[in-house]
């Protein structure tokens, strides 16, 4: 038998997924990852998960952990004694409660329980800070519900449906936890289309037209396109471009490779050139051979077939915000900017040309953009200068404890950009605020947005007789090659490390104005 | 194609197939508990393409008793 660690794990996921594996299959590889107890590479997620229900579900947890690590996710499971949920939620010293999940599945077959009383139980469940969520309609598993093993051991879902309902709730634990996959990256030739353009010839292919639906679905839900593919660019664009019954268009994509190079180099690229970690990125290709290729070298891509795509939950998000909806077309945009800068002269040409406007708004405890701003908390890596992830509730309660807040949104010539950047201070005391958040989303990085912003931070500090302004850094793996150098350079000195954290301090006697390359308003 | 009843045991109880003959049952195999006994009943079903009634389940005493019940249902035992 193969050793069990992380990379062998999800290749066993992505076979069962691929060959409908059965429930003994998963909750096997369950125990093997347990009894392995290998070590998780840093981007995986750790969640506590409790499961709930007026009916046996045992099995389920294994079945949604194995499920689970497909996503980069570590699930920490417990399962509330049989028929025992109220005690469980109602009683502070029950198993459930000192779990301290952060996710609670709740399932619920109303016959022989009182509606009311388990819409309260859903609410008290929710008190501590967790996440519950109600399962009560099973009619997806018609075929599974109310069958013989009801009258064996009171198991009112049969086993069988174990896999594919553990997908589906897999969803809400990759958003609940921030695993949220951001970047689609996609075959061409027997994906998005039947046939290969290079053989048969651009009019002779025919566009999968459902899978090319689902996808321009995630595209405004907010997912970024890209391509992957083996063919000459002009082969795969006469299609692109030309075919009448493609639905996705050059415009969907917020860059392609299309060459000759190994799909792992090409995936890479396509990281570099987004700035994303390839963390968040899933592979469709219906080749094993470049699937596994990838799986190999990029075990934390999540690589699958075509045919897995539609039912996939790995883009699943919190809540969808309006940056969300409008991301895979800010890529797009992103690439026609970047079409430009290489027509310019200079960068300073280029970033003038860019017409970049940006506001800066204080956040108050009333302000319709904390959920956002927590999500940008929770979802963003490289220009992160502590990736500190603060919940809503914890933005509301430093807000009522005198931290100042300010969100950055940012608009060009090309489009509108959202919300950008997050920074925070928190005062140590009158004369002394420490920067206790400061993040920027990394595509618009290289531009005065984040100069722009810190000005602003210091020309606030002080106007409020601020003596001292201090900044930090703790590094992790993505923060490094953005954040590492960044007070240095903009007027701060280093003052020393405590736990990890590097701390800085701004020298006052220095002016620091706002960038000439950028219009900064306030609102 | 014909397939082994002691290789579905084996995966579900999580031991050698070898160790598994008709007269193993749930008194003389610790991991056969009721739980693993319903995910057996799946994974027989699953592999062999058949469907057992309750009564079925319910008089199975050892592995000679699921070969039988298997082989009145026209599934190929290996």
């Amino acid at each position: 038998m193969t050793k069990m660690d992380f990379k062998t794990a999800k290749k066993i996921i992505f076979d069962l997924t691929a060959n409908r594996g059965s429930v003994a299959d998963y909750i096997n590889l369950a125990k093997e990852i347990f009894a392995a107890n290998f070590e998780l590479p840093e981007y995986v997620r750790k969640i506590k998960v409790a499961f709930l229900s007026n009916f046996t579900i045992l099995g389920l947890p294994e079945v949604f952990k194995a499920k689970a690590l497909f996503h980069n996710i570590a699930a920490e499971t417990y399962q509330g004694t049989y028929n025992q949920y109220a005690q469980e939620i109602l009683n502070p010293e029950s198993g459930l409660n000192k779990f301290k999940p952060k996710l609670i599945y709740f399932l619920v077959d109303y016959s022989d329980v009182d509606k009311n009383q388990i819409t309260q139980l859903v609410e008290k469940a929710g008190e501590n800070g967790a996440k519950v969520v109600l399962i009560d309609d099973f009619s997806d598993f018609k075929e599974h519900w109310y069958t013989k093993y009801k009258d064996l051991g009171d198991m009112r879902l049969a086993l069988d449906a174990f896999p594919a309902l553990a997908e589906k709730l897999v969803g809400t634990a990759v958003a609940v936890s921030g695993a949220t996959k951001k970047c689609l990256v996609l075959d061409l030739d027997n994906t998005l289309w039947s046939g290969i353009v290079g053989e048969d010839g651009a009019d002779k292919v025919v566009p999968n037209k459902k899978l090319q639906e689902h996808i321009l679905n995630l595209y405004k839900t907010g997912t970024i396109l890209a391509i992957n593919s083996k063919n000459n660019e002009a082969d795969a664009m006469e299609v692109i471009e030309k075919h009448p019954d493609m639905l996705l268009r050059k415009n969907h994509f917020a860059t392609w490779q299309i060459n000759w190079n190994d799909k792992a180099s090409n995936i890479r690229a396509i990281a570099d050139e987004l700035m994303l970690g390839t963390d968040s990125f899933v592979f469709v290709d219906d080749d094993p051979f470049q699937q596994s290729l990838v799986a190999e070298s990029c075990p934390e891509v999540a690589v699958m077939h075509p045919d897995n795509l539609i039912g996939y939950v790995g883009f699943s998000s919190a809540k969808l915000t309006a940056e969300d909806e409008r991301r895979g077309e800010m890529y797009a945009e992103e690439r026609a900017r970047r079409s430009v800068q290489s027509s310019l002269k200079s960068v300073n040409d280029f970033l003038k040309d860019l017409k970049l406007e940006v506001t800066i708004r204080e956040v108050k405890a009333d302000s319709p953009i904390i959920p956002r701003l927590s999500q940008m908390t929770q979802k963003t890596n490289q220009f992160n200068m502590q990736t500190v992830r603060w919940s809503e509730g914890d933005i509301k309660a430093l807000l009522s404890q005198g931290n100042r807040m300010w969100a950055i949104d940012a608009v060009d010539r090309f489009g509108d950009y959202g919300i950008i950047g997050f920074l925070s201070a928190s005062p140590e005391d009158k004369s002394v605020w420490v920067i206790s958040n400061f993040l920027m989303s990394c595509r618009i990085l290289g531009r005065g947005i984040e100069k722009s912003f810190l000005a602003n931070l210091i020309k606030s500090a002080r106007e409020n007789g601020v003596a001292e302004l201090i900044g930090e850094f703790s590094p992790t793996k993505k923060n490094k090659s953005l954040c590492e150098k960044f007070y240095l350079e903009n007027n701060f000195k280093a003052i020393g490390e405590v736990n990890g954290v590097f701390r800085y301090h701004y020298d006052f006697t220095k002016d620091y104005p706002y960038p000439n390359l950028v219009k900064v308003n306030f609102a | 194609m014909a397939k082994s009843v002691e290789e579905v045991l084996a995966k579900v109880f999580n031991m050698e197939a070898s160790k598994i003959n008709d007269i193993t049952s749930p008194s003389n195999t610790e991991a056969w508990d009721s739980f693993n006994g319903l995910l057996l009943v799946t994974e027989l079903e699953k592999t062999f393409d058949v469907k057992f009634t309750i009564e079925e389940i319910v008089g199975v005493k050892t592995v000679a008793d699921i070969k039988k019940v298997l082989k009145q249902h026209g599934a190929e035992v290996k």
